[in-house]
């Protein structure tokens, strides 16, 4: 499996916006708010289980997505993921790592997802170079 | 099944806990501070470090122990790695025990002032010290973490 891992240092509000729009890629217009947060719905995601990895769908290239909020330290957990790799029968060579700079650690809900979604995306598109 | 101790750095708790577990440190007694100092690998891990999976040996039914250091939210971390095992192996091979908790605050001071501000000389005897008053946790933990393994052995032989 190919797969694309966003992480981002909040509760996964970051990772979850970059994981839809990868998702939504291939759609002409930016996915809206509401449209993202019934998908993110869907993909299981559960702001209590803040480090838990939830599968986002295909992206560009092809590639598996997901994407974790982790707190703090991504670059713990992107190193400590390559060294599991192995371990499972898998390579790191095959996972893409984006962590994101931007984080929002006081997103801890759906509501306040709606509200800051705007505002999030466009940032979140300018880090990733859209 | 593999078996991972974790801690903030990889340095202390999750050592000796490793340590214990592979029969490196006694468990009938508390050992001496040079005994602890003395494990090649207590207190030698850096910031850098952080993530990596160190391999410490094998126990006695064949069980790969690990130690791991995962920052400053080590469950949230561990949580990842969890959830990564139940996307692409058998979260029953993979077994994660937090030694940090194990650890009372000298030791964890002991821990900081060596690895993390640079005195290893006041920093690691004042760890290994917090280590000896915290020695009977880390017994407690590896000894239910045998009883788990020699369970889940017992149900996979039988």
């Amino acid at each position: 499996m190919k797969g694309r891992i966003y992480l981002s240092e909040d509760r996964g509000a970051c990772a979850l916006i970059a994981a839809a729009l990868d998702v939504f890629s291939h759609q002409e217009e930016v996915p809206g708010a509401r449209e993202v947060v019934l998908w993110a719905m869907e993909t299981g995601m559960d702001w209590s289980r803040t480090g838990w990895l939830w599968p986002a769908g295909e992206g560009s290239g092809g590639r598996s997505v997901f994407y974790c909020g982790v707190s703090s330290g991504s670059p713990i957990v992107e190193r400590s993921l390559c060294y599991l790799m192995p371990m499972l029968g898998g390579s790191p060579l095959q996972w893409e790592f984006v962590r994101l700079q931007i984080r929002a650690p006081r997103i801890r809900s759906w509501q306040g997802l709606l509200r800051k979604y705007s505002r999030l995306s466009q940032l979140i598109r300018e880090e990733m170079g859209h | 099944m593999r078996i991972f101790y974790y801690c903030y750095g990889s340095a202390h708790s999750s050592v000796v806990a490793a340590a214990i577990h592979l029969g490196k440190l006694p468990t009938r007694r508390v050992p001496t501070i040079s005994e602890i100092c003395s494990l090649p690998d207590f207190d030698r891990s850096s910031d850098q470090c952080l993530g990596m999976v160190y391999y410490k040996g094998k126990d006695e039914w064949g069980n790969p122990v690990y130690t791991v250091g995962l920052g400053s939210r080590p469950a949230v971390a561990c949580r990842t790695l969890q959830s990564m095992i139940h996307l692409m192996g058998n979260p029953e091979d993979f077994r994660f025990y937090n030694a940090l908790d194990c650890l009372k605050m000298m030791g964890k001071v002991g821990g900081a002032i060596s690895r993390r501000y640079g005195f290893p000389t006041l920093g690691r005897p004042l760890a290994a010290w917090g280590v000896k008053r915290s020695y009977s946790l880390l017994v407690a933990l590896v000894e239910r973490v045998k009883r788990e393994v020699r369970v889940a052995s017992e149900e996979h032989s039988g």
